[in-house]
């Protein structure tokens, strides 16, 4: 009942907008010198909290510009900014996940990044996440790649020495741990998460996406899929997930000593586990086949056009992206900077897990950027789901994800 | 019969009609003006808010309204019934078909049998006591769906949840019971009916204590049973409110949306996908609203095909 009075909603907003859209004017833009203006930021999750303390801090700099965060659950961010610009109520600034950049900049609704924006400030595989067909829409505000997050100490019960570095090692690793080390699981691997298993893809030197077209039946992905399945196969990870399932909490017990991660759960080990896991874990970079090849990930900001005060909008997200205000953001929150040379100074620069984050950023990949990979990806998600379930092989869920994902199309 | 069908008169024969000399044509007029006055509030409301998107979304089920058009909503295209072939050949949709239907032809019953017998029990009652039962059955229906999906999340845990604890003091190993392919629909069709009892159980206690006391009175004097008592007078003269409850009971179960999507967002390997999560799905996180639509008009016209025949079964019998 509640769905139905949603949808609704949708429509009638969807239909009120078109008409604001005929009658509105358009405002000026571009980054010129701004005095006085109220901007609306979005915010995803625990960003979108602690946003509001840079905010005050852009605002002691800027008096005349004032800054209303509001911050969005990550679950409900995609279906909102879709909702908001259908309706044409979009917020000045948002932050956005990288893998909804193509989406939304086809939707016409973000504006172009002023030149005065310095591109070579960023790292180049994070600029390459805000650019859609040669135009860059925005500005990575922080970057995140995945990386091996394994217990020490059971390793040392399980007789390893050194973090696995092959395909062959991981596999090795996990099962001497649920073996030897005492551990119920010998790894944390989803069962439905494109994110951690695309890296295997792409570990192999395959790809999803070329020349315009999927290609998720190459045998480098059915290889990924039969690689992946072995661990589910000998009972070396959880077969499903129950919903309360927490790989950090899991992790922290010495249930799952191994998982892929990005920076945030080093965080979450740190909160969760307390003193007791002092010197109980550390990270390695990705496991290698031909390459050793990571996710990266991340949020861009964006300016959204129907904005009046795009000037001030812009000149918020410059100030995100200044290095000292990445360095204190990554301090506040341990996002890693997307700028590089926030890098250079600091915890940043002396942090030994970091310098491992940051060579990994070196050798990172992002999903395609066609409009519809979020629908993709969640065909392909089930179909990775029915082979790790034992519902169907990995040749054949290569090439039902390959028949899905055409279906669904790139746009 | 002929006690029931007085027992289901009586409270009409008892509005007297008010014996009032005829209106003339002018009064009659300032009349019909009144009561579309006193209409108005609802009747625009309903016109701006229920029918306009109404028929906007039956159009948009012909057309290819999607991503595209959330900047033009005008550069659309019509399809005809496009929308409609392609669903049916949709594995996916299917599915979810499949698992609703389920939901409606297990839940449904289950859901009207429990509030009855609880119903039942409740009208019988110590009254102190029933106070408090009927409180307790009906605070899921008043809670926040959100604090539901936590709390049963916590206790259908397979390791650290209350249920499996105590299936395991009686040494049994339970299953992982929101993460099994075979036992997550099962699951959610147990949380669907343990939220939604007291809502009926409220109708049927209402239907229960409307049945006139003294149609027991003479049935006892006649040599009548316990269950005779129920299965020829209870029954039967909660007829009428077993129609409502079924009715509205299958609308709602058809739209299952909630339960499965904070608890399982239809997982896993689709299992729990119902209709109305995979319109969700299509309509607002890919924006295929053309194609949500022709869902929703599908789902629209299997409710009304059950409330029909319902109605068909069910109908008071004279």
């Amino acid at each position: 009942m509640k769905l139905k009075n949603v949808f609704m909603l949708a429509l009638l907003m969807l239909t009120m907008g078109s008409l604001a859209a005929c009658g509105g004017g358009s405002s000026s833009g571009g980054s010129g010198n701004v005095t006085s203006a109220n901007l609306t930021v979005w915010g995803m999750g625990a960003e979108g909290d602690s946003m509001k303390t840079v905010a005050n801090d852009f605002m002691k700099q800027n008096p005349g510009i004032h800054v209303t965060v509001q911050s969005i659950p990550w679950a409900n961010a995609h279906q909102k900014l879709l909702t908001a610009v259908a309706g044409t109520q979009t917020p000045d600034v948002s932050q956005m996940g990288t893998t909804w950049m193509t989406e939304f900049a086809k939707t016409g609704a973000l504006d172009t990044t002023p030149s005065s924006i310095d591109q070579s400030a960023f790292f180049p595989s994070a600029w390459k996440t805000a650019v859609v067909n040669g135009t860059p829409y925005g500005v990575p505000w922080y970057v995140e790649t995945r990386v091996l997050y394994y217990r020490t100490d059971i390793a040392q019960k399980a007789g390893i020495t050194s973090p696995p570095k092959t395909w062959d090692d991981l596999l090795a690793a996990a099962q001497a741990m649920k073996q030897k080390g005492g551990s119920k699981y010998g790894i944390y691997l989803p069962s439905n998460d494109w994110q951690t298993f695309l890296p295997f893809v792409w570990q192999n030197s395959g790809k999803v996406f070329d020349n315009g077209s999927y290609t998720l039946n190459s045998p480098q992905v059915v290889q990924a899929l039969s690689f992946y399945q072995n661990f589910f196969k000998d009972g070396l990870t959880p077969q499903v997930e129950p919903p309360s399932f927490d790989e950090v909490q899991t992790f922290d017990q010495g249930s799952t000593p191994m998982f892929f991660s990005g920076p945030w759960s080093a965080g979450l080990i740190k909160q969760e586990g307390g003193a007791s896991m002092q010197g109980k874990w550390a990270i390695a970079p990705m496991p290698q086949k031909v390459t050793n090849t990571s996710f990266v990930g991340g949020s861009n900001m964006v300016v959204f056009k129907n904005s009046p005060n795009r000037a001030a909008a812009w000149k918020f997200v410059q100030y995100l992206s200044d290095p000292t205000v990445q360095t204190k953001w990554y301090n506040a929150v341990g996002d890693l900077p997307s700028v590089q040379s926030a890098w250079n100074s600091g915890t940043i620069a002396s942090d030994k897990n970091l310098a491992i984050f940051h060579t990994q950023l070196g050798d990172a990949q992002g999903p395609p950027s066609t409009s519809k990979w979020e629908e993709a990806a969640l065909a392909i998600d089930n179909d990775i789901q029915s082979v790790m379930l034992g519902k169907s092989s990995p040749d054949q869920a290569a090439q039902d994800m390959q028949q899905k994902a055409t279906s669904i199309g790139v746009q | 019969m002929s006690k029931a069908d007085i027992g289901l008169a009586s409270p009409r024969t008892q509005v007297a009609h008010p014996a009032s000399p005829k209106p003339g044509k002018a009064g009659r007029e300032q009349r019909n003006l009144a009561g579309w006055l006193f209409a108005l509030p609802w009747t625009v409301i309903f016109l701006v808010f229920m029918a306009f998107p109404i028929i906007v979304s039956l159009l948009l089920s012909f057309t290819d309204f999607g991503l595209a058009n959330l900047q033009d909503p005008f550069s659309l295209h019509f399809i005809g019934i496009e929308n409609y072939v392609k669903l049916v050949h949709d594995q996916v949709f299917l599915l979810a078909a499949l698992n609703t239907l389920i939901v409606v032809v297990v839940g449904v019953p289950l859901n009207v049998i429990l509030s009855l017998l609880v119903a039942i029990g409740l009208n019988r009652g110590v009254n102190y006591v029933r106070t408090i039962f009927r409180i307790g059955y009906y605070l899921p229906v008043v809670t926040s769906i959100v604090a539901i999906a936590v709390v049963w999340r916590f206790l259908l845990d397979p390791d650290t949840g209350l249920v499996n604890n105590l299936l395991h003091m009686i040494g049994i190993t339970g299953p992982n019971w929101l993460g099994s392919i075979t036992l997550a629909l099962p699951s959610i069709i147990f949380v669907v009916v343990w939220h939604n009892i007291g809502s009926a159980m409220i109708i049927f206690l209402a239907g229960l204590q409307g049945i006139d006391p003294s149609l027991y009175e003479a049935a006892e004097m006649d040599g009548a049973g316990k269950f005779a008592l129920f299965r020829n007078i209870t029954l039967p003269m909660l007829r009428p409110t077993m129609l409502f409850v079924t009715v509205i009971t299958s609308i709602g179960f058809l739209q299952v949306f909630q339960e499965p999507f904070v608890l399982t967002q239809g997982g896993p390997l689709n299992r729990t996908l119902t209709v109305g999560i995979y319109l969700y799905q299509q309509g607002f996180n890919f924006f295929n609203q053309g194609y949500a639509s022709a869902m929703a008009y599908i789902l629209f016209v299997a409710i009304v095909i059950l409330a029909f025949v319902q109605f068909r079964l069910l109908r008071p019998q004279t």
